[in-house]
């Protein structure tokens, strides 16, 4: 008979949007010196061993689904091939693909190398985690790496409660009360504005396209965007949905709006660390009323849009009190029927998934030079921004199923936007030095 | 490994008292231990000292366990030890009931109404193993197991005093008994229900009122001539009770709600009063 895992709220969910993208998460690091192979498996298999949703296989049941944990071997999760002819093609082909969700294992790792550079890439079930605790289960793999190569003792890794309550830890009594009766549901976003690809068709393949901002364009943006008490995130948005409008034909006088994905860990005790690895994701929706003369007009529009969404100290937090009590009124059957009929997935989203430390993922001594991480491969019509840096380089990844069109197509849009950054810098060069 | 996990046990299990139990499950954890260090190399763990490590990690608690262990030991030699005390208490206090009812049908030539004392014997012992019962129910927070022995009790009481009314002293009312245990079976739970907090106590008390002053209707009709009419208005005045009491429930309510959104009220005009003026 095997171990039971309860199938929370977000694994549920994860698996419902399994008709919008292929529930993968994915991230490739690459460095500078040789891994320790043997060290990371056995470090792998310790973390594996932790976290026990890793190691479970997703049972769908017309009542309630569940996890069953299941047995494994360390082949199972782990490829490695250090003769790669092409490194980035290598670890580009182990993140383009999927795994079931009745897999015994929910990951996969592979360690690569082409003699010159080294690369791990691994992808996970969405249901499992998200990018939140992604970045950190890659810190936690390093830091035991390192603790395994030297000698030391004492891993660690989070193996708190996954449930969807665990996002309210962090509330006053009084807060809790307001947040869980906000059953607004805002995945309505209403926007029927979509990116422009070809339709789908049974030749589509897995991409994930990336485009890196040149480090002195992005030192130069940022710079000018802490003067006027911008974020970064506020201005890729600007730089985002401007592209938008020029990659898209939208009307300029069209009103525009996105989500943004928000981790909604900060409502969470220490930030999420005492609970276990999930998914603890919301969004926020940035609506522009207008495209706006200039760059600067644009990003107007998102400050006012992003200010107003951040005073609100529920943020992110809308329309958990309404799943739950879908999936707790009715068996997982209908409960999944009726959110299907309710829930509208965003057409066009921005996830910034952020810093990738390369002083907290360094591998011994090798070290970080290169990676990203990005969300699912979104089926057409829905697409996803994915933002991460690592050592001051920006990496933009689309991750779509699409054909050479559709990359063409997103290799310009990458090009509109390094233009509005371009822009946005000689607009506002007088900010810099 | 083994001689490692050996010495690991013997050291966890020097806190709890060395019995054959206590060696049974040491040679079993070791055995647990052993197996599962191989599912890890099985698995492809290869650094032995992670896989020393990692099987600890699982025995982490182990401590606590084995103070529990000693613990449930303690508990089940102390129970069957109980069991077998109240095994023999019940045989004596039968034993003893018997007797006293033989003893004193043979020397008073009297077998009627002395069986009342194995009755009322039976009944007590029940009673006690009731309360008993309803003490450890209590010590789990399992009110309604508690609610259900006291309203059995109250059954048990009410049958032996309604069959001494009826056969000892031969009242015609006796059967009256009835009526007022359905009272005090009802008095007795909204009671409970307050003292425990149960939701259902502001439900119960008007039932209870209602209910007793139908029985107190009902009592007082047959014993007190001309009582029937205007009696009935006992009856009304449990159910202005219970409407009373429901405006009360509401008023009280509405109160407390108003104060709790008075104080959002003022807390959010407090903070836009200060944006207001800090706002550039």
């Amino acid at each position: 008979m095997p171990k039971i895992l309860k199938a929370e709220i977000w694994d549920k969910m994860q698996y419902l949007f399994r008709d919008f993208y292929d529930r993968m998460v994915h991230c490739v690091q690459f460095y500078d010196a040789p891994i320790d192979v043997d060290a990371m498996k056995n470090v792998l298999l310790w973390t594996t061993e932790k976290t026990p949703i890793l190691h479970s296989a997703f049972r769908v049941n017309v009542v309630e689904p569940y996890w069953t944990v299941e047995d494994y071997t360390i082949d199972d999760i782990v490829t490695v091939n250090l003769e790669c002819e092409d490194l980035d093609k290598a670890t580009d082909e182990f993140v383009c693909r999927s795994i079931p969700v009745d897999n015994n294992v929910q990951y996969q790792f592979g360690i690569f190398s082409d003699g010159k550079r080294w690369a791990i890439a691994m992808i996970v079930n969405h249901m499992c985690m998200d990018g939140g605790d992604f970045k950190y289960f890659m810190r936690k793999l390093a830091e035991n790496y390192n603790k395994q190569i030297s000698g030391e003792r004492g891993f660690s890794i989070k193996t708190g409660s996954r449930a969807l309550d665990e996002v309210y830890s962090n509330l006053t009594e009084e807060e809790k009360e307001v947040a869980k009766g906000l059953y607004k549901n805002i995945s309505a976003v209403k926007d029927e504005h979509y990116f422009p690809l070809t339709p789908a068709s049974k030749d589509d393949r897995t991409m994930i396209c990336k485009r890196k901002v040149d480090k002195a364009l992005f030192d130069n943006f940022k710079a000018i965007g802490k003067k006027l008490d911008v974020t970064v995130n506020d201005l890729m948005l600007a730089f985002y949905i401007r592209a938008l409008y020029d990659i898209g034909m939208f009307d300029e006088h069209e009103r525009l709006s996105i989500p943004c994905m928000v981790d909604l860990r900060r409502h969470i005790e220490a930030g999420g660390a005492g609970t276990g690895l999930t998914n603890h994701t919301g969004f926020m929706v940035v609506s522009v009323d207008e495209k706006g003369e200039t760059i600067n007009d644009t990003l107007i529009g998102v400050l006012r849009s992003v200010r107003k969404s951040k005073e609100d100290k529920y943020m992110g937090l809308y329309s958990l009190p309404l799943l739950k009590l879908a999936y707790a009124v009715f068996p997982y059957a209908i409960s999944e029927t009726a959110i299907k009929i309710g829930y509208m997935n965003p057409l066009i989203g921005m996830s910034n998934i952020g810093l990738l430390s390369d002083t907290l993922l360094k591998l011994g001594d090798a070290n970080l030079v290169d990676g990203f991480m990005t969300g699912a491969v979104k089926y057409k019509p829905y697409m996803q921004l994915a933002l991460t840096t690592v050592k001051g380089v920006m990496t933009m990844t689309i991750a779509i199923r699409g054909n050479d069109e559709d990359k063409k197509t997103v290799e310009r849009f990458f090009d509109m936007i390094v233009a509005n950054m371009q822009e946005f810098v000689e607009l506002n060069k007088d900010k810099l030095g | 490994m083994e001689d490692k996990f050996k010495k690991f046990l013997e050291d966890a299990f020097r806190s709890i008292s060395p019995t054959q139990a206590a060696m049974e499950l040491r040679k079993q954890t070791l055995r647990d231990m052993m197996a599962r260090a191989q599912e890890l190399r099985i698995k492809g763990m290869t650094d032995e000292d992670l896989i020393f490590d990692t099987v600890l990690e699982d025995y982490e608690d182990l401590g606590a366990k084995l103070k529990e262990f000693e613990k449930q030991e303690v508990i089940v030699r102390s129970a069957k030890r109980n069991l077998l005390l109240g095994f023999v208490v019940s045989v004596a206090v039968v034993v003893i009931l018997s007797l006293t009812y033989v003893l004193i049908g043979a020397l008073t030539h009297v077998w009627h109404p002395t069986w009342l004392i194995m009755v009322g014997g039976i009944f007590l012992g029940l009673a006690v193993i009731f309360a008993i019962v309803s003490v450890k129910a209590v010590a789990k927070k399992r009110f309604f197991v508690l609610r259900l022995l006291v309203a059995l009790t109250e059954v048990l009481l009410a049958v032996f005093v309604f069959l001494l009314l009826q056969i000892v002293f031969a009242l015609p009312q006796a059967w009256m008994t009835f009526l007022a245990m359905v009272a005090l079976i009802l008095g007795a739970d909204t009671v409970i229900a307050f003292f425990t907090n149960s939701k259902s106590k502001w439900f119960e008390l008007p039932v209870f009122v209602e209910v007793f002053s139908v029985m107190l209707y009902i009592a007082l009709g047959i014993l007190t001539s001309g009582f029937w009419h205007p009696g009935w208005l006992l009856c009304l005045v449990g159910a202005l009770f219970a409407l009373a009491e429901l405006i009360c429930f509401i008023a009280i309510r509405n109160s407390k709600k108003d104060k709790k959104e008075k104080k959002k009220l003022a807390d959010k005009f407090v903070k836009e009063d200060e944006k207001y003026w800090t706002e550039w």
